[in-house]
Formats: structure tokens, sequence, C-alpha cells
């Protein structure tokens, strides 16, 4: 449906930083035009991740920091409302989501390449598209790269944040068995909700023990690390089955772990890293939001109300998606 | 070509491990009869291969137990002196080479699955599960006797039946395309040899990486198109020129050590893949997670190969296409094989006749 001919404020709300560290400032700034190949975008909301957390303290150090001032976040969802003369394919009042970009999503306006602008199906909220551009993206394109099949177990190891949530339900539309790991009662009850079969709690069970023992001794074929700890990672080696793959989508402060070559050798284990994915994993994501196949639990908080949610991220109390509506 | 009835002796001489340790004492001991199921080879000869070594000092934990006294030696070609008798497609003096594998249970999900038959969960391996290579006759599962086809020297095919084998199947996992790059650091060995030479039939751009003069101008021979010495070379800024600045988009570990592969995570190319085969004594290194998803890197551990990967190698040697240095020694000399072998200083390969 295609909005009447929306009126584009001079400025605009941001949460700013100015400094590595987790304290932003609600600023008034100008709202941006976009380029001859750009879009401008109302965000109506945003996704807040865990790597929101990284970014800003810039711990661990990324390949390209974040320039101060800057504005983070970078799973975005809102309406067209001005198109660069170039592009073409595109209409005001058009849905779309937006992924990573120059200044990020915890604004009301941004502009974004044309290429990079996701159009969201009809019928989907926009709220919980939000979230599909960074987690959903990048855990679906996880779960290819674990080359795992249909009826094959995958663990998940982060099973109850944002990325994990979207990883339980999409492992379930794949026909993937999925065993979670994460800590405590509430996170077990959360991640059977979402889909997983079976529940390892790393607080206190042993994992391994575990692992082998609800894959019949074998292991799981693919193991997905989502958790920001690398240490994990050691005892995956321990449980993944043999020719089994490990996935890093996890950025840990330390990321650092010790892996024994010969252990990979014997087991012909793949160990590979993977960064978001690509424009078509995405419009996939998109089609299984639309079919009604994924649909992970979001909480709703102001845009206003970001150091809260990034208090809250950062001592890992989040069960699913923090979305920001950024009118509030 | 068929021999004439083969007369098969009752005793034979064999290279037996009594101590781990580098030591071993040519014994007589008695010539083994083939299962319905086996044939019985009379092994001309056998590769020695830096794993070995490594066996026979009970440096690394092998995925089947290990047990004195034994014959180490995994690398055999020979002749079929004896066939079982529910053996069928082979005659006697059918010329095959042997590998590691001795027999594979086909009935678990690896031996299922094609080209992952080396993970069998209940396999006969040799050293562990049967002596080895270095004696004169041995009986093997006749699923796992890899004809050798005419023309091709026996001698060379035997290390193809472990080295030639499991760096192809490595240069497969790089996943790399013709006019790519791949790194191969340990390149001056036996695997590397091979890897050089395999490289080059397959169209990839090799870089080798091993210590010195000599084994400089030995990997340029093999065809590589680049050496780094790692001994007075920054392996890391060296390896970064001479691929644009991109680094190779494979990389395979052959050499016995795993701290090189700290330098691969940092030269491979985004989205490369790096292939661990080495079997170190220290296998410990530090990866970064971090460093891994930003470089969207792949590393991959990988044991040996497939029957069909075995084919392909004895293909391209009997197109002439592969042709590695050996260096032939009796089987009485191994004490001296194995002791150059733990130095470090053999280009190529060292094959034992079993006869001297």
């Amino acid at each position: 449906m295609v909005a009447a001919i929306a009126t584009i404020p001079k400025t605009q709300k941001a949460q700013i930083t100015s400094k590595f560290g987790l304290e932003t400032e609600l600023t008034e700034i100008p709202v941006p035009e976009p380029k001859d190949d750009e879009l401008l975008v109302h965000l109506l909301y945003s996704g807040v991740c865990h790597s929101d957390v990284t970014v800003m303290k810039n711990n661990p150090p990324i390949p390209t920091p974040l320039s101060l001032p800057n504005v983070a976040g970078h799973e975005g969802a809102g309406i067209v409302v001005k198109i660069g003369k170039e592009v073409t394919g595109f209409e005001e009042g058009e849905r779309v989501g937006v992924a990573v970009a120059k200044w990020g999503t915890f604004q009301e306006y941004i502009t974004v390449s044309a290429l990079h602008a996701h159009k969201i199906p009809d019928g989907v909220d926009l709220a919980k598209a939000a979230p599909t551009q960074c987690a959903g993206l990048t855990v679906y394109r996880a779960l290819k790269e674990t080359n795992t099949r249909p009826g094959q177990f995958v663990a998940i190891n982060g099973a109850a944040g944002g990325l994990g949530s979207f990883g339980l339900q999409l492992a379930k539309a794949m026909g993937l068995r999925a065993i979670a790991i994460d800590f405590g009662q509430a996170k077990q009850d959360h991640c059977l909700r979402q889909g997983a079969e079976f529940f390892i709690d790393a607080q206190n069970q042993n994992v391994v023990e575990e692992m082998l023992k609800v894959t019949n001794g074998c292991g799981p074929h693919g193991v997905i690390n989502v958790a920001p700890a690398a240490k994990p990672l050691e005892d995956a080696l321990l449980y993944v089955r043999k020719t089994g793959t490990i996935v890093i989508v996890g950025l840990p402060t330390d990321g650092k772990f010790s892996v024994d070559t010969n252990l990979m050798v014997f087991k012909g284990i793949t160990i590979k890293g993977t960064l978001l994915g690509s424009r078509e994993d995405m419009a996939e994501v998109l089609q299984f939001l639309a079919r009604g196949l994924i649909d992970i639990p979001i909480e709703i908080m102001g845009l206003s109300e970001l150091p809260d949610a990034f208090k809250r991220l950062d001592n890992c109390q989040v069960k699913g998606r923090i979305v920001l509506d950024t009118s509030k």
C-alpha cells in the first residue's frame, strides 16, 4: 500500500555515540539527502544487537571501527520517503529493511544504497522485520554454512538470544533437529518454545557429556556459536560429529581459543567464520517470515530507552530481540 | 602381465618396533594367510612417511589403540600372490598398492557416504590394527587393494598410497579453482612434493614454504611458482607480496608443526580455506574467532581420502603428470631413513626395497 506523499522534516532524533562506551545522547540532527543511487528511508523500527555493544565499546576492535561521533545500530525497517535520481524499482511508501549502513539505525531517517534496501513482503510486521536484517540473516547463513541436511542435528551455543532464537526457528523450518545450549531455567523454557528439540544448561550440566547423550553418542553434525564467548568452541571440538562443521558467528571480547590440530585431522572437522549473508539469503529469510514460519518474540522499547536496552544486553539478560520504536 | 606360478615362503623379514622410539629390529616372522575376502601381497616397495616417525615414538594420539610390538609403514606396492576364496576381480601377479586403510566396516554412516570412508567407526588401519608395510608380505581386504595402472613404476606407486592420496584430497578440500593461489607449508617433503606437482596438474598456482636453499631448488623443480624460506623471510609479508596483497585462496599445512597455522590465518585470503593434514607432536595452536569471522576463513582437518581419490591419483601418474623424486634404500636401512626424516632432511620420498 503506497502512503500519501510523506512530509520529510528537516531534523530528526538520533542516539549519538561520541566516545567508545555504552553512553549515547539523544540529539536533534539534520535529516540527510539521498545520493542519486540511494533511498531516504523513514526508519520506524531498529533492532538492538549484542554486536552493537561490541561496536560501541570497540571491544574487540573491528576492522573498520566506528568513526566518532556516530550512530550505531544496524537492523532497521521503515518506509521509503525519497528516491535518488538513478534509482529504479522503488516507490515512495514502500516498506524496506536496511542492514549495516554508514550511520546506523538508532535514528529516524537514514540513506541507503538502493542495492541494500530489502523489500519487506506484504503482511509482515515491520517491527518483526527489523531484526531479520542482521540477526535473522546472519544465523540463516550460518545454518547453511554448517552443510547439514534435514534430519541432522545442529547445536546452537547461545540459543536464547536474538540470533539464537531465529536460529532455532529457522532450524525447524529447515528440517534440522536443534539442540540449544544456554544458561538457566528461563532460557530453557524459551528455547523449547522456539523449537529446540533438546536444551543443555551450560551452567550446571557437562555440555560435552549431555551433547553426546542426546545425539546417540556421535555428536551433532553442525554447531553454531552465536554466544559472545570463545571457550565453548573447545567443547564443540570434542562433541561435534566426525566430518562435522562448526560455524563461528559470535564476536567475543576475547576471541582466542585453543585448537588441537590432530583432533581436527582425525575427526575431519571444519571450522569456519561467517559474517552476515548475501542479498539472496536476505530475500529467503523474508520469505520464511512472510510464510509465517518464523516469528521470534520481540520486546518493543523507545529509541529514548536505548541505554537501558544496552545494559540488559551487556548482561545477557535478553531473550529474543529488543526492537526500538523510533517515534518514542 | 601375469607371472609364473608364485612361490610363497613360510617366513619373511619385517622391521619391528619393540619399544617406542626410533629403533627397529629386523626380524624373521611368519607370512600371514589371507582371509576369504582378502589378498596376500608380496610387498616389493614401502614408502617411509614422517607420521611413521611419530607413530614409532607414540607421539600422536591415534584413532585406534597402538600395541607393541608392531611393524610401522603404511604406503606399499607389490604383487598379488594369493587370493581369498570370496574375492573376485583379481589375478595372481596383479600389481596393487596398499594404504593405511586395510579394511573398513562398510556399514557405518561414514562408509555409506561417498568420500568419507577414512572416518569409518571400526576400521582396520595399518600399524594399529595390523602390522604395516615395513615387511615383505601383507594381507589386505580386496576392497582396499588398489590396482596400479600398467606402465607405472611400482617403486613410485608406493608413496601415492598415503602421501599422494592425502595431499590430493587436501587440494580438493581447499575448494580452489584453476588460476587461484594455493600455499603449501612444508612443500619440500613427500606430501609437499606431490602437492606441488598435483597443484600444477590441477591448474593451481602453488606457493611453496619450507627451509633453505636446497628445498628452494627442489620446490621450484617440482612446479612451485614461488618459494618462501620460512627460516630467513617473514612468511606473512612475502606471501602477501606474491599474491598481489590479497593472500592465497587456499593453504595446506603438511609440515609436522602447528604454529605456521597462526601465520596462515593472517595471510590467507578473505573467504579462503586452510586445510590441515600434518600431524605434529605438539598440535596446539591458538585461533582468534574474530579474525575468522571478519575474514570468513574456513579451517578443516582432513585424513587420507576416498578410494575414488586414489584412482584419480594413479591416473595422473599413469599419464606421466606426477613423478616425484624418490630415493630407494633397503628395508634393512630403515633406521637411517627414520633418522633423516626425524630431522626433516628428506626431499621427496624415501622408498624401501623390501628385498634389500
